[in-house]
């Protein structure tokens, strides 16, 4: 731990350091997009074609992250600042019918996501079942394949920061734990939240590297893997805890629920601003929590990541030159996480010093980790919106007639100006992030430029995470290359 | 320190000269922190002298807002200039 107090004089260092900081991180992301044009042009524009060099395009997305620093700094009325966080309204509809309903959806879904990725042709159903009431194996026409990634991995998670999280009703899997008995053995207070993260990690990282998007039976087998650990860890530790501290998806869409402007109160759904509430920090309570939330931002980044001339460009060296590609995605993956977490660690301690505070590095990470989720809801429209949309005459075909569903002969065609509507929303999310930790910051700090001058190192990191998305979203995605 | 739970003031032997608060214990680094915290956290039941350094330390932290803003204001300009001719000159050489 550091000494807290520093001198006066750190002050007047303190804007230079965050120039040269600036500065550095502006050169280095120039010197990254400039190897990335470079190997992106023999690839050919499929998607985006921007008519000005990308570069410019991130440097321009970064300086607009920290210009809505500068007009939030503008905003000193604590009352007016305060206000817009107490915007509540009671939204009175009955919800015990749809609590129910939503129960029987969530099962109904999972059920239907087994049946339709095992009794595939060729599938270990093929045998018993009737051919009749066999469903078709390309992935277009399975529904066990869009229900999951287009329906509920893109389409549902939307949801859940845009209007409310509802996983916890729709979640098939707490259904079912609420059925069966429960041991509540004691958890490992010890583990904290440490297991959801590295859970959540996997996850992705299986996400990304098998083909479960191509395949119905691998997915379906996941899926009923997925099913065996959750059911028998509520179990032993009972639903509250399992759901609540360890199951990564209920996390992932808890922490996405806290961006949306409905949410659940004493049985009523009330409403809020989108993001006023991030500026509470309750929720979270450890060490691991905030790394959690870390951990989400980069999970969606990775899993574009990937899919850009930029990873193609780093990765074919390393596998010419003899590095395992089953080696390097991982690797990736734990890397990436260990640089967003550092670096957001790092504002916090930086942060921490510039507000010559007495409250701890771990407290200040804390407390502004909600606001990094407005990123990652930014960054996960700019991501899946396309996807989804272009992927929903499936996932209607699929749902209208699962057995048979119709050939995806009309498959929507997104013009060319979409492109343009990822980076909006990932500049929108970051400037929402920016309003937040201002708001956090007012209500942390008693004087109003430690609230200030403790979102320097902060505002620095973001700028630095919209570079790396808008890095992502303003290239065409191509295939993820060594799998 | 419970289990992984965040500990949230600073560690003991980091406090040798720091102001606490006299309600709820909170640490400060200076003494205008504490009396802005008073005013801020406790305005109930604050007596004579706490209110007048409240006051006090309202007063200069408006003005260094006022500073503040001049600064921010000064950077924003250089920001929304420079991105400009940025701009016109990557527009002038493509
Ligand atoms: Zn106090």
């Amino acid at each position: 731990m550091d000494r807290p107090a520093l001198p006066r004089r750190l002050r007047a260092v303190s804007p230079r350091r965050i120039a040269l900081l600036g500065v550095a991180c502006v050169a280095a992301s120039v010197a990254l997009v400039g190897t990335a044009l470079a190997h992106g042009g023999s690839l050919g524009g499929t998607r985006q074609n921007l008519s000005v060099p990308r570069w410019l395009v991130l440097m321009t997305g970064g300086g607009a992250v920290g210009v809505s620093f500068i007009l939030a700094s503008f905003v000193t009325d604590r009352a007016f600042v305060a206000s817009l966080h107490d915007v509540r309204r009671s939204v009175s509809f009955p919800t015990r019918p749809l609590v129910l309903a939503g129960r029987t959806l969530g099962v109904l879904g999972l059920v239907a996501v087994l049946y339709t990725g095992f009794a595939v042709e060729g599938g270990p159903l093929a045998g018993v079942l009737p051919p009749a009431l066999l469903v078709p194996t390309e992935p277009l026409r399975n529904l066990a394949v869009v229900l999951v990634w287009a329906g509920w991995w893109a389409g549902f998670t939307m949801t859940t920061y845009l209007l409310g999280n509802t996983w916890p009703v729709l979640n098939p899997w707490r259904t079912a734990a609420r059925a069966l008995p429960s041991l509540d053995r004691h958890y490992p207070e010890s583990l904290g939240s440490w297991p959801s993260v590295v859970f959540l990690l996997a996850f992705v990282w299986v996400e990304v590297v098998s083909p479960l998007a191509d395949e119905p039976v691998q997915l379906a087998t996941v899926v009923a893997a997925y099913t065996a650990v959750t059911l028998v860890g509520a179990a032993v530790f009972g639903e509250e805890t399992w759901f609540g501290t360890v199951d990564p998806i209920s996390r992932v869409f808890a922490a996405y629920g806290r961006v949306a402007p409905l949410y659940a109160e004493d049985g009523r759904v009330r409403a809020r601003l989108p993001g006023a509430a991030l500026s509470d920090a309750s929720w979270l309570t450890r060490r691991g929590d905030v790394a959690f939330v870390v951990a989400l931002l980069w999970a969606t980044t990775y899993d574009g990541f990937v899919a850009t001339p930029t990873w193609r460009a780093v990765v074919t060296p390393l596998v010419e030159a003899g590095l395992p590609a089953p080696v390097l995605y991982p690797l990736a993956l734990a890397v990436g996480f260990g640089v967003f977490y550092g670096a957001y660690r790092l504002a916090a301690k930086y942060g921490r010093r510039y507000a010559d505070s007495l409250l701890t590095t771990d407290e200040l990470a804390r407390r502004f980790a909600p606001s990094l989720l407005a990123i990652a809801a930014g960054y996960h429209v700019a991501h899946y919106l396309g996807y989804f949309l272009s992927l929903s005459p499936s996932l209607f075909g699929a749902l209208s007639n699962p057995l048979s569903p119709p050939a995806p002969a009309l498959a929507l065609v997104l013009p060319a100006w979409f492109g343009g509507v990822g980076l909006a929303f990932v500049l929108l999310g970051h400037v929402l992030a920016i309003w937040v930790a201002h708001t956090t910051a007012f209500d942390v700090f008693p004087s109003r430029l430690q609230a200030i001058r403790s979102q320097y190192p902060l505002t620095a990191v973001m700028i630095l995470y919209t570079m790396t998305s808008l890095l992502i979203v303003s290239q065409p995605a191509v295939e993820v290359p060594y799998l | 320190m419970r289990g992984e739970e965040v500990e949230t003031r600073a560690a003991p032997e980091t406090t040798d000269d720091v102001f606490a608060c006299r309600f709820c214990g909170r640490p400060f680094a200076r003494a205008e922190y504490r009396a802005l915290h008073y005013g801020l956290d406790h305005e109930a039941s604050l007596d004579d002298d706490q209110r007048a350094a409240y006051d006090a330390a309202l007063d200069e932290e408006e003005a260094e807002l006022r500073k503040f803003r001049l600064k921010a204001a000064l950077a924003l300009v250089l920001v929304y200039f420079g991105f400009l001719l940025l701009w016109a000159v990557v527009n002038l050489l493509l």
